[in-house]
Parts: C-alpha cells; sequence; structure tokens
C-alpha cells in the first residue's frame, strides 16, 4: 500500500513549530536564570 | 533493600522480558528480525529512539550533574531540535527511498565498497566498545550502593535483555522501549515529588528552587564568555550546545545505526518524521525535568546532614590510607559549614541579607568537596575522583521509602536495556548487512540470513558482556572508550554530508578525507585545546573541505 505523502506545507509547518518551541525554551530558561541568580 | 523492593524490582524486570517474548512474533527474514516489517507507527518512533538515546547513565549522571554543576547541561540538547529538522528534510527521504537495511548500504550506492566497509568497521568499533562500557558504567555505581557483586551485576545490567533482543528483533525492542519508557518516567516523576515531599516543614519547591539559585545550581542558560573572553574549553554553553551539539546530534540520529535502524522501522516517511520531530519537541524539557530533580536533591541535602563524597566505598577505603587524617579534617570543616548553611536557609526568608552568606558558603563547600575528591583520588591511584553518579542513587537508597527504591533500580536496569538492546540490534544488522554479505561472494539464502542475524545479536551481546567484565579491572581505559564516540561521530557525518550535498565528489576522494580528517581529530582531542562538543564539528568540517579539495585535485590531473 503506498500512503500519500503529506503536502510541504504539511511540514514547514511542523518544522516551524519545533523551531518556534526551541526559541521559546531558550527565553524561559534565560528568564529563570536571571530570576534566580 | 527491603523485600517489597525485591519483588517489585524482580516483578519489574521479569515483566519486560515477558512482554518482549510476547511482542517478539515477525516475518523470518532481514526485514521482519531488523526492522520490524517496516510497520511502527510514529509514537513507537519517538519512544524508540528517546530510550535508545537515554541510557542508564543519563538518569543516573543527569540529577548528579545538576547537583554539582547546576542546570547548565540542559544547552547540551539545545542543538537537537536543529538537527531533527535537517534529518527529516534530508537524510530520511533517500533512507527510504532506497529501502536500506542500514545508514552505510546508502555509502556503497553514493560512493563505492570500501567506503560502506570503512564506515561500519568505524561504526561496529566504536558502538561495540560503548555498549559494553554502558553496561559496566551503571552496574559499578548499582554494585558500590547495594552491595551486590560486580559481575553478577553486569549479567542482570546487560545480560537478560538479551533474551528478548535475540528472540523478537528490532520490533521487541521498539515495543519494550514503549513500556520501559513510561515506567522510567513514573520513576523518576515519582522521586522528583519524594525530594519536595522530604523537605522540611514550611519548604516548598520555590523555596527549594531558591535554595538552588543561590548556591549557583539555576545557571540553565550560560554564555561561556568570562573575563578572557569565550572559553573554547568550556564544556556546556549556549554556543557549544547550539553548534556543538547540532553537529552532534546531526551525526548521532543521521548516521549512527542505533538510531537510523529505529526510524527505518517506519511503516512511512512520515513516520519516521514525526517520530524524529516530537523527539524536537519533548527532548529538552525531558532533561531540564531530569536535572530539575538534581536541584531539588539539593535543596534536599541543604536542610540536612549530606556525604561530603557520595561514592561510600571510594571513601571507606582511602579511609584505610595514610591519607584518613586529611580526610577527616575535610570531613568536619565540611560538616560545619553545611550545618552553618541549614541555620542560614531557615533564617533567609525573614533575614533577605544572608544570601550573600549562603553564596559564598556554597562556594566554601563545593571548594572543600572537590579537595576532598583530589585527596581522594590520590590515595586511591586509579579511582574516580567525581562522585556526580553516584548522588541520585545515594539519595534513593538513603532517604526513600521501601517499594519506591526497588521501583527506581528498576529504573536505572530497564534503560540500559533500551538503549542496550537498540545498541545490539544494530551491531548485528550492520555485521550482517555491511560486512558478511559483502564479503560472502555466494548468495545467501533468506533463512541463512535470517539465522544469521539471531547469531550476530546473541554474539555482539556477549561480546559486551565480556568487555563489561574485563572493564571491571581497567578502571582508566573507561574514559578513553568514552570519547570514542566524540572521536569517531564528526568524521562519520562529514562523509555522509559529502554523499548528500556534494554531488560531484567520489568515492576515493572522501575515503582519503575521512582517513586523513581522523588523524586530525585525535591529534586535536590530544592537544586538549577544545572541549569535546567541538570535534564533531571539526571532524565534519574536515572531511567536507578535504573532500572537495582531493576530488579537485584529481580532477585536474585527470583533465589539466
Amino acid at each position: 500500500m503506498i500512503e500519500k505523502e503529506p503536502s510541504a506545507k504539511y511540514w514547514i509547518f511542523w518544522y516551524l513549530v519545533v523551531l518556534v518551541f526551541l526559541i521559546l525554551q531558550v527565553v524561559f530558561f534565560s528568564l529563570l536564570t536571571n530570576y534566580f541568580n | 533493600m527491603a523485600t517489597i523492593d525485591w519483588i517489585v524490582l524482580v516483578l519489574t524486570l521479569a515483566g519486560i522480558i515477558t512482554y518482549g517474548l510476547f511482542k517478539s512474533k515477525h516475518s523470518k527474514n532481514l526485514e521482519g528480525y531488523f526492522l520490524g516489517g517496516r510497520t511502527m507507527p510514529w509514537y513507537i518512533i519517538l519512544l524508540s529512539i528517546m530510550g535508545t538515546q537515554a541510557s542508564a547513565i543519563t538518569f543516573l549522571s543527569a540529577p548528579g550533574q545538576a547537583y554539582t554543576d547546576g542546570m547548565r547541561f540542559v544547552q547540551y540538547y539545545f542543538g537537537l531540535p536543529l538537527a531533527m529538522i535537517i534529518i527529516s528534510i534530508f537524510f530520511v527521504p533517500i533512507f527510504h527511498k532506497l529501502k536500506v537495511y542500514t545508514a552505510y548500504e546508502y555509502l556503497q550506492n553514493r560512493f563505492d565498497g570500501k567506503t560502506r566497509t570503512l564506515t561500519s568497521i568505524l561504526f561496529l568499533a566504536s558502538r561495540g566498545l560503548s555498549t559494553g562500557i554502558s553496561i559496566y558504567a551503571p552496574s559499578i555505581i548499582v554494585s558500590a550502593l547495594l552491595g551486590w557483586n560486580i559481575y553478577i551485576t553486569n549479567l542482570v545490567m546487560g545480560g537478560f535483555l538479551i533474551i528478548y533482543t535475540v528472540a523478537g528483533g528490532a520490533k521487541a525492542v521498539a515495543y519494550t522501549q514503549r513500556l520501559q519508557f513510561f515506567i522510567i518516567m513514573s520513576g523518576m516523576a515519582i522521586a522528583g515529588y519524594m525530594a519536595v515531599k522530604l523537605l522540611p516543614r514550611g519548604v516548598g519547591l520555590g523555596d527549594a528552587l531558591t535554595a538552588g539559585g543561590l548556591s549557583g545550581k539555576m545557571n540553565i542558560i550560560t554564555t561561556g564568555v568570562g573575563e578572557e573572553g569565550f572559553n573554547w574549553k568550556d564544556k556546556y554553553n549556549i554556543w557549544s550546545g547550539i553548534i556543538g551539539g547540532f553537529f552532534l546530534a546531526l551525526s548521532y540520529f543521521g548516521t549512527d545505526q542505533s538510531q537510523v535502524g529505529r526510524y527505518l522501522t517506519a511503516k512511512t516517511t512520515r513516520e519516521s518524521r514525526l517520530g524524529l520531530l516530537m523527539n524536537g519537541l519533548v527532548k529538552i524539557p525531558m532533561q531540564f525535568f531530569i536535572l530539575l530533580i538534581g536541584v531539588l536533591v539539593f535543596a534536599f541535602y541543604q536542610y540536612r546532614e549530606a556525604p561530603v563524597f557520595f561514592n561510600q566505598t571510594a571513601v571507606e577505603a582511602a579511609m584505610k590510607t595514610s591519607a584518613a587524617p586529611q580526610l577527616a579534617v575535610l570531613e568536619k570543616q565540611f560538616t560545619e559549614s553545611s550545618l552553618q548553611q541549614t541555620i542560614w536557609y531557615e533564617k533567609v526568608n525573614a533575614q533577605p541579607e544572608l544570601k550573600d552568606s549562603i553564596s559564598a558558603n556554597a562556594l566554601k563547600m563545593s571548594l572543600l568537596r572537590k579537595d576532598y575528591a583530589k585527596l581522594i583520588k590520590e590515595s586511591l591511584p586509579g579511582a574516580e575522583n567525581e562522585d556526580t553518579n553516584y548522588i541520585f542513587l545515594y539519595f534513593v537508597t538513603h532517604n526513600l521509602p521501601p517499594g519506591i527504591v526497588g521501583l527506581l533500580i528498576a529504573v536505572i536496569i530497564m534503560a540500559a536495556w533500551g538503549s542496550i538492546a537498540a545498541a545490539l540490534n544494530s551491531l548485528a544488522s550492520s555485521s550482517v548487512v555491511d560486512l558478511h554479505c559483502q564479503l560472502t561472494t555466494q548468495p545467501i539464502a533468506e533463512k541463512e540470513q535470517y539465522r544469521l542475524s539471531w547469531q550476530y545479536t546473541l554474539g555482539w551481546g556477549l561480546f559486551c558482556i565480556a568487555v563489561a567484565m574485563f572493564a571491571t579491572n581497567m578502571g582508566s581505559l573507561i574514559e578513553a572508550v568514552n570519547v570514542l564516540g566524540s572521536i569517531f561521530y564528526g568524521v562519520i557525518l562529514g562523509i555522509f554530508l559529502v554523499a548528500f550535498f556534494a554531488k560531484s565528489v567520489k568515492g576515493t576522494a572522501v575515503f582519503w578525507a575521512a582517513v586523513l580528517t581522523e588523524v586530525m581529530v585525535i591529534t586535536v582531542y590530544n592537544m586538549e585545546i577544545v572541549s569535546f562538543l567541538w570535534l564533531n564539528l571539526i571532524g565534519a568540517a574536515g572531511v567536507w573541505l578535504l573532500a572537495l579539495a582531493i576530488q579537485q585535485f584529481q580532477n585536474s590531473k585527470a583533465h589539466p
């Protein structure tokens, strides 16, 4: 059975989700570091 | 350990083996055995790649790392999500399209047989030895803290998993990793909860984190920039994490068969990609959580007496040497500082001006610990001079209630099983597909290939146990074997990057570029110029540049 691959837009969405989440984590960790130091 | 701990431990481990055997039904051919018939959904891929990466040492070491050095270790994983994106875009479609069994098989299609053989041998040598050490390293800690015989501990840590790994191949590995993962996460959550619950009355999570912060443990983001500029030897900072960590994750997930073999079991390219991308989403929060447990354990020991050095076996041995009087003096100073710290922590909410005294005292205690460790190292040649890996299990065995101790010992053993099982499966697949079948001139029947597959899995299992047993008597070799990965990964990644992106480069150029760069990486490592994460970047960039240069030279010779 050959399944249809999702569109390029679908993957771009996921890549952006991973990137934005990484940036948010770095921002959150920076705030935590500043708060506790 | 109490009887209830033994019951929990034995039941959990026996349950995993039974479940592995129950899930071991597969087609009796190479695809069924090594790739689970390519039928896995993305969430099994996700749990399988996480279970493969997180070994027993991850769970023993990470909380201890936060206890001694703070939470900055989390930055080591910052490059991982970026690597997941690059692997999803470029690596996964090629591996799936060519329907390869191993990552190195692709190198034969793209270059030639010698490049494939060289890369698979580099993989087998480094992964085979490091898997042996990944049995021994947690065994020595468990045996020291629980008084178990080291050889029997090695057998428990690396032996029983062979039963379901040989019987069930990749499918059994993936399904047991799923079950193991849920038990491991539940165990760690209970340990974190208990660390807060055991704090004195009136001291909560916020106070615990403040205590960690005052002692410099909440240093989650660091820049590596000091008074003399950027420190290239600084192990964990945001730049080494994002750049060095990116190349490390790219080579580990993109070219190490123990990981590639996990996402090749996916039924489609989509399932592989989703599994990898979800790993990019959840890995950092998971590591943050495990490190946070280390800070909570640290806070816990601010309110009650902590040992100066958590490896009590080493302390007892050192106390029988001439260093005993000096050790006793350091221990007395540490205990006094520790008691003072507890008094200040209890008053700090009412008297915030005590914060500076607490920070200064924390620094003094940290230096006392270093002096103590140095003295132990001097009095016991060959002994470990760090106790980082002992801290978490010491906390578990000395402070948690019966039942939970057994569960957490099972967690450590299961974490070992998950990564070792995947390693054995990948070592066998590369041995059969990249070497045995290539070096045999006669075609091998499907039935014979299947027989070879489980025999190689069993053979590698026995080899890794033998390495663990020998390592018991070769303390100093362990560190050397642990750095093997960093030394080879960059070069292997370089070969794959040239394969994917430098279409003009041919086999001979990349082969010699890899050999020359490997020599260069080993030289840089021996010169101790940079921390190990940067070796991945140097290896990959070296192969890339040299391969292009050699190819250019060959072209100019052919067409002057």
